[in-house]
């Protein structure tokens, strides 16, 4: 299991399209990936889960992988974060 | 964009099995009689299916363990169904906007979300009804939601409960799919036209409700798509099990409950007898509509869109009496284009060709379908509604004459004015009607330069200034629901005083007499295109008044040509004669069932 920080570091925070991203990139690997706020873990392939998170700018995630591509998921997903989901 | 909602119309409905009150009664036991009003024609024998108001979605609502199996698949199923709208709006955005795409990404992911269908799962299989665990679990992350200080984040709500509705919308279709079946009969507080039009396609047998007057769209719906239906049986929810045997008899107004096996049979002797006087109605198509002394009376029938007209052929009519054009508002959701107008029309007018087709402009407002009325009125049938909407929206109006006019080019196409009171309204139309011809003359487009206009006779108003706007009208139609309801200012569809509407009224004949006689003096043809025109009892006595158009929906016009055949116009002359000095309904109702041999 990979245990690692990510930051949010876009304007408007963890909102409904880089959620989306968030989602849809986890999605793509076979790992378990769990994203964890204030002791509140979620599935970070539930979208529904990922938006209840509200995680706004500057705030910290633990990000949690585990299984056979977590190498691969855990590092994509933190470059996805520290990239700032694209936003200018 | 919106998106498209999975289904809005049933939101009101909530099923009875998920209703322990309503099903206590036992599935079998005691033949007993229920008596309601007869709404629509007609046998229908099968299973009672209960529909209940729901409110709310009750969150206690449980299921026992037979059937969690059940709700699982319903779970499953309602969420391919939203799947599916989804994929269905996606297309439509695909061309509009990328901001829409996102959106509808979002909700499928949401859909798709397996932690909230894990989640979902297991509450179901705690015992929890689909729709409870739906509400249970969507709600749980709005109040997570909206702990956050984040506005942006707190609007994320919305899409929480966008996604729970139209979850909870499917489940409630998706039951009325599965459990209303081919031989259901759906038994409800109350159903709505839209309603109606959805349970078409679960080939339902026919309907009992609690209220609904026998003139509400609701019941003129039943007897358009032939189902048998019973209203007014107050509580009939709760006196008719879930799943019951029953017997609708759309004829005498009766609901057999539990029927024994003679009963059943006799019920089953009548719809083979009613079955066989359909067919030997069928062998009239060919004969022309004269009274027994020689009066010709042209029968017509009442067909809103072009795919219905193939039905007024089959059975002979000899024309559109009423093509009600808001149809197309339904049909289209919106406003249609002029073009899209001119080949509705133009597709009716073509088969029809050459018999006339009568066309009414938009007539929304009152009780029908207020698309496009985009503010609130205290007392709507007395407001904007017929001509005066078309009025005041002159740039919808014009649109439409354009269309009319485009599509009349075979000359067999005249327009009827809705809702006219005074002969004001009658000249801003015609004014209107000048201006679309000058117009299609600039566009060099041929029409029909003598296209007939005539005016709907529906308040009272008119009907005792009929003469003045017999002089002014290429023809006069009279539509009976609304006169009748207007003169006894009686809300047809309003239970409380439902019984005070009524078309056989003294107060309506007399109106009658005088429409018809200012229509002779100035030689203008007159119609009714009422639900009084295909009201048995009535042939007699619109062929006495004199009347010689009748406009009936298509289903009715062979029973209608048979009373022609049967009867003679001076007896029914001498009848209207008779009736002249009725002073009630029930006066009038003797006179008819002494004159009248009953069918």
């Amino acid at each position: 299991m990979i245990e690692q920080t990510v930051r949010v570091v876009n304007r408007a925070g963890l909102h409904t399209r880089p959620a989306a991203m968030v989602v849809k990139l986890a999605s793509a690997f076979v790992s378990d990936i769990y994203l964890v706020r204030d002791g509140f873990q979620i599935n970070a392939k539930s979208i529904i889960g990922v938006m209840t998170l509200a995680a706004e700018q500057g705030s910290t995630l633990g990000l949690l992988v585990e299984g056979p591509d977590e190498a691969q998921a855990s590092a994509a997903l933190v470059e996805l974060f520290a990239g700032g989901f694209d936003e200018s | 964009m919106r998106l498209r909602q999975v289904q809005p119309s049933l939101s009101c409905l909530q099923v009875g099995s998920m209703n322990p009150d309503s099903t206590s009664a036992p599935a079998s036991g005691e033949e007993r009689v229920l008596r309601g009003v007869a709404a629509a024609p007609g046998i229908a024998i099968g299973r009672a299916f209960i529909l209940d108001h729901g409110s709310s979605v009750r969150e206690s609502v449980t299921v026992s363990v037979h059937h969690v199996a059940d709700e699982i698949a319903r779970f499953h199923g309602a969420l391919e169904a939203v799947l599916e709208a989804l994929h269905r709006a996606s297309d439509l955005a695909a061309r509009q906007s990328t901001t829409a795409m996102a959106i509808i990404e979002t909700y499928t992911m949401m859909v798709r979300d397996p932690t909230m269908s894990d989640s979902v799962l297991q509450r179901i299989e705690r015992g929890v009804s689909a729709e409870a665990a739906v509400a249970q679990e969507f709600d749980m992350h709005k109040t997570a939601l909206l702990r956050t200080q984040n506005e942006l984040m707190r609007s994320r709500v919305q899409d929480i409960d966008t996604i729970k509705e139209q979850i909870i919308g499917a489940l409630r279709n998706r039951t009325l799919h599965h459990a209303a079946g081919y031989d259901s009969i759906v038994v409800a507080p109350n159903v709505t036209p839209q309603d109606m039009l959805l349970f078409q396609q679960t080939q339902t047998l026919g309907y009992v409700t609690e209220v609904g007057g026998i003139n509400s769209h609701t019941c003129i719906l039943a007897r358009d798509l032939n189902y048998p239906a019973v209203v007014g049986i107050g509580t009939a929810t709760q006196l008719i099990p879930q799943d019951a045997n029953i017997i609708v008899d759309g004829y005498s107004g009766t609901v057999v409950v539990h029927p024994t096996p003679e009963t059943l049979e006799h019920y089953r002797q009548k719809q083979i007898r009613a079955e066989e006087y359909r067919e030997k109605l069928g062998a009239l198509v060919q004969k022309e509509s004269t009274t027994t002394d020689g009066v010709r009376i042209q029968l017509l029938a009442n067909v809103d869109e072009p795919d219905h007209v193939d039905a007024a052929l089959m059975t002979g009519a000899e024309g559109i009496g009423l093509v009600r054009s808001e149809t197309m508002l339904m049909h289209f959701g919106r406003y249609p284009t002029e073009d899209e107008q001119v080949a509705w029309y133009r597709d009716i007018a073509e088969r029809m060709y050459p018999h006339p087709v009568t066309i009414r402009a938009f007539d929304v407002g009152g009780d029908k379908f207020r698309q496009g009325i985009p503010h609130h009125e205290e007392n709507p049938a007395l407001g904007l509604r017929g001509i005066r909407f078309l009025l005041h929206r002159s740039d919808l109006f014009e649109q439409q004459v354009l269309a009319i006019l485009r599509a009349s080019v075979h000359r067999n196409i005249r327009l009827l004015l809705p809702m006219i009171s005074t002969l004001e309204e009658v000249a801003a139309a015609r004014s209107v009607i000048a201006a679309a011809q000058q117009t299609l003359h600039r566009r060099g487009l041929p029409f029909d330069e003598q296209l007939a206009v005539g005016v709907m006779i529906e308040t009272p108003a008119s009907a005792m200034m009929a003469d003045a706007f017999a002089e002014v009208a290429d023809f006069l139609s009279i539509g009976t629901n609304d006169l009748a309801q207007y003169a006894l200012a009686a809300d047809r569809t309003n239970d409380m005083v439902a019984d005070l509407y009524d078309a056989f009224h003294p107060a309506v004949l007399r109106m009658l007499v005088m429409v018809v006689e200012s229509a002779r003096k100035f030689h203008r043809r007159v119609s009714v295109c009422g639900e009084l025109a295909g009201h048995a009892a009535a042939t007699e006595l619109l062929i006495g008044l004199g009347i010689s158009e009748l406009s009936v929906a298509p289903r009715l016009l062979l029973e209608v040509k048979q009373r022609v055949l049967a009867c003679s116009h001076a007896q029914c002359a001498q009848m209207v004669r008779e009736l002249g000095s009725c002073k009630t309904t029930s006066e009038v109702y003797h006179v008819l069932r002494t004159m009248v041999p009953t069918s």
